[in-house]
């Protein structure tokens, strides 16, 4: 919408944008639903699948879910109680599983990064530069050879922003293609195998 | 799987675990030590600081936090290096901070406590520094107050009336400010300013984005967006320019301590790949 300047595009645009916040929150609503219809009948059951103890996960989910709704209503968002709750259990594990990944990352770093062919060499360079540049330090290494931070900026400026423009429309498109498929029933790769085979309509 | 023979197909076959605890341990030591490793700040960097600097006197700069759990790491060096440097800019900038979202003011309250920034010596909150609460609707929101500002923040945080504030007294839409700067890992956040402080009012931008958000703040940089700290790096090389070394300096020589060992061990990957490969031959 920001490259278009048609009214009538900008105005539909608009619209279309509240009717998402619109759907979000209801989206929400629908999402918690969906988590009890799942979680309750596993817990009623002590149900062991699909994992082990399932119907304990179920359980703790469900508990970890209820304590921050009721607080949430009893004592408000920006009560002491609520923040505690945020603060102490909420960012720390937002943390961790962001932490947790840099560690996976480090084993794939060195056992996939492999140069066999001129596209991998292509891929795998410019990586590697721009794993200096993002860093402090690995900016100042990068300075000290001459030329290279120019390089550096000139892949993080302009090829890097092509490709991820390219990603972000194939993105949008395969969004729009799944909805519109999940809407006619003609996608059903979300439900269970047994559901998921009954022919629709 | 047969058992490794040379050297090269030996260190292939490093356990994933000792790979890791050299990471912890990268990680951790500049986190406890006070390592000082030298840091050339960035042009974008560079940019940033001298937009600020060359701000009209009283300018108001709208600091919008999108600050989380999620983001916290690469968030937060920029908003408190970001805070040190507008309130300490010696054209007497007002500095006025909102929230993208409900959990915005608690960690931002974490973010102060954390790198120890508070307002400096003759600066008085109201005057020069006001926290206000969160706005909803995403772009809706954001184009609401941009084009009436009092209409989405009548008071400020604390229940204070925006009229009782003086450092909100002439901020009514986006024509008032003198630059709006977002800390974010959301890439609409970016276009939705574009679109309603920056096509609308021509409001400048600076942008302190998390990982790679950044690539949605390239493409309008430097014209719209006059410069941007990059993650958690560009806010270690801020607070570097600034002359201090907080919180900020110590995650900024944890992560480049885990680049140049992810780099170390790429290289290292590739030479024994490419040396299994040539023995098989």
């Amino acid at each position: 919408m920001t490259f278009l300047t048609d009214p009538a595009v900008r105005y539909w645009g608009g619209v279309i944008t509240s009717w998402s916040s619109l759907a979000s929150t209801t989206a929400t609503f629908v999402g918690t639903i969906v988590l009890l219809k799942y979680h309750l009948p596993r817990i009623k059951n002590k149900s062991e699948k699909p994992i082990k103890h399932q119907w304990f996960y179920s359980l703790l989910t469900m508990s970890i879910m209820a304590v921050f709704v009721v607080t949430g209503l009893i004592y408000g968002m920006t009560s002491s109680t609520y923040q505690w709750l945020y603060q102490s259990w909420y960012s720390p594990i937002t943390g961790l599983l962001n932490a947790v990944s840099a560690f996976f990352a480090v084993s794939a770093i060195y056992r996939a990064f492999r140069i066999r062919t001129l596209e991998s060499a292509m891929l795998v360079i410019p990586a590697l530069i721009i794993l200096l540049y993002d860093s402090p330090l690995g900016a100042g290494m990068l300075s000290i050879f001459p030329g290279m931070t120019q390089l550096a900026e000139y892949i993080f400026t302009y090829t890097g922003p092509s490709a991820f423009r390219g990603f972000i429309l194939a993105c949008a498109c395969g969004t729009m293609i799944l909805s519109i498929r999940t809407i006619f029933g003609k996608e059903k790769g979300f439900l269970p195998a047994e559901e998921a085979s009954v022919p629709t309509g | 799987m047969s058992e490794p023979k040379t050297i090269w197909e030996k260190m292939q076959s490093v356990p994933s675990v000792y790979l890791q605890a050299i990471l912890l341990l990268t990680i951790v030591v500049p986190l406890l030590t006070m390592v000082s490793f030298p840091s050339a700040p960035t042009t974008p960097t560079k940019r940033y600081y001298d937009f600020v600097m060359s701000l009209p006197e009283g300018s108001v700069v709208i600091f919008d936090s999108q600050m989380g759990g999620f983001n916290y790491g690469d968030c937060a060096p920029g908003c408190a290096a970001t805070m040190r440097l507008v309130l300490s800019a010696p054209n007497k900038l007002k500095l006025i901070v909102l929230f993208e979202s409900s959990d915005g003011p608690m960690f931002w309250d974490i973010m102060k406590k954390d790198f120890g920034v508070g307002l400096p010596p003759g600066k008085k909150y109201g005057d020069d520094y006001v926290e206000l609460l969160w706005y909803t609707g995403g772009e809706r929101g954001v184009a609401a107050f941009c084009s009436n500002f009092r209409s989405i923040f009548p008071e400020d945080r604390y229940g204070t009336p925006a009229d009782k504030l003086p450092a909100m007294k002439n901020v009514l839409s986006a024509k008032d400010f003198g630059v709006v700067i977002a800390s974010t890992s959301l890439t609409s956040l970016v276009d939705d300013y574009m679109r309603q402080a920056y096509a609308r009012y021509g409001t400048p931008l600076l942008f302190d984005p998390a990982g790679m958000t950044v690539m949605s703040v390239i493409p309008y940089y430097p014209f719209a967006v006059k410069g941007y700290l990059l993650g958690l790096s560009g806010g270690a090389q801020l607070e570097a320019m600034l002359g201090s070394t907080s919180l900020g300096t110590k995650m900024g020589n944890a992560f480049s301590m885990m680049s140049l060992y992810s780099f170390v061990l790429a290289i290292i990957g590739i030479v024994t790949g490419y040396m299994v490969k040539r023995g098989r031959r």
